[in-house]
């Protein structure tokens, strides 16, 4: 009887694994945009559409971007597939300037989108050095491997990257490297205290390009239809009051942005 | 080279806008909960005095603000 339970039991996980792993295996060829469609999906059948009115976002993305990313992610890590997201980048004057720019630039991206720069240098800026400034260089680092084709396949020296940790001395580091030329990549906004909604706009990034007379570039991405992600590039002016509300002016129009006290213009 | 603690003194409280309590000697770095950019500011501040520049890491290690008067006293 135990032997009979044990190879039904059996029976039953091989079967629920099959079941599971077979949609994947029809999705596989077609990549992307399955992807995208299969997070819609399991978003339906779980009812998270109903939840999203509760609350919009998780760390600045919509439901759509936030099942399609951690779909992706899922695939990625437990079958291995090499799913590609094309990263489009409009605006192209300022990727032009930023190419062009022998110095150090700032690209300032709302939270979460480093892997989309990263994916815009990689693809627009062979030959630069990338500093990536995050609390965890290791998780981003990590995650680079991960979902970047060319961080997967070692190809990432196409460009320098290095991490800086976002700590109290980061941007006294950051000032003594600037001189040498990097595209600096950082998130500006954060949650408040204790939540998961990155809507305060900082002030330090941008009170640092206003010192060091630092270019300073708002960068937004968003999801297309296509599952492809777009990029959209804008020069800040230099002040850092204007610098920071022309961000968030370019950000996604249903994000609103709340902006640092130091930040706000009397 | 000597320098005033007086001199430190007048570096954080323009950094931290005149939030703090008049600074002590004795006053811990830690309990200023100075954040990046006045850790830039001060750093700054110390070169344009002083014309030295600080490591941001021996001067985040500092306990006191005295530790910081030595360590730009100190450093060559």
């Amino acid at each position: 009887m135990p032997d009979l339970l044990a190879r039904r039991l059996f029976q039953l996980v091989v079967a629920g694994l099959l079941i599971l792993f077979l949609p994947f295996q029809i999705l596989r060829p077609k990549g992307n945009a399955a992807c995208l469609r299969l997070g819609q999906r399991i978003g339906r059948v779980l009812l998270l559409g109903r939840l999203s009115r509760i609350r919009y976002d998780y760390h600045q993305l919509t439901w759509d971007e936030s099942l399609f990313f951690v779909t992706r992610g899922v695939l990625q890590r437990v079958f291995g597939w090499q799913i590609v997201t094309p990263v489009l980048v409009r605006d192209g004057p300022a990727l032009a300037t930023i190419a062009d720019c022998n110095g150090s630039v700032i690209i300032a991206s709302p939270h979460y989108p480093h892997h989309a720069d990263m994916q815009m240098c990689l693809d627009h800026l062979a030959g630069r050095k990338v500093l990536v400034v995050a609390y965890s260089p290791e998780t981003v680092a990590a995650s680079f491997r991960q979902t970047l084709p060319s961080f997967r396949e070692g190809r990432q020296s196409i460009v320098t990257v290095e991490y800086l940790k976002a700590d109290s001395n980061c941007l006294a580091r950051l000032r003594s490297m600037l001189a040498e030329g990097w595209i600096i990549l950082c998130n500006v906004d954060s949650p408040e205290r204790g939540g998961y909604v990155c809507n305060t706009v900082r002030a330090g990034i941008f009170r640092f390009a206003e010192r060091t007379k630092t270019p300073v570039f708002a960068s937004r991405y968003r999801l297309l239809e296509d599952a492809s992600v777009e990029v959209g590039l804008v020069s800040l002016p230099v002040p850092a009051t204007e610098a920071a509300a022309v961000f968030a002016a370019h950000q996604r129009p249903e994000r609103v942005f709340d902006l640092e006290p130091a930040l706000r213009s009397a | 080279m000597h320098v005033d603690f007086q001199d430190i003194a007048a570096i954080v409280r323009k950094v931290l806008n005149d939030k703090l309590p008049e600074p002590q000697p004795t006053t811990p770095v830690a309990s200023l909960d100075m954040d990046s950019l006045d850790v830039l500011e001060v750093v700054m501040g110390i070169e344009e005095k002083f014309g030295k520049d600080i490591d941001p890491t021996a001067l985040s290690e500092c306990a006191t603000l005295e530790d910081v008067r030595h360590l730009v006293e100190t450093h060559a």
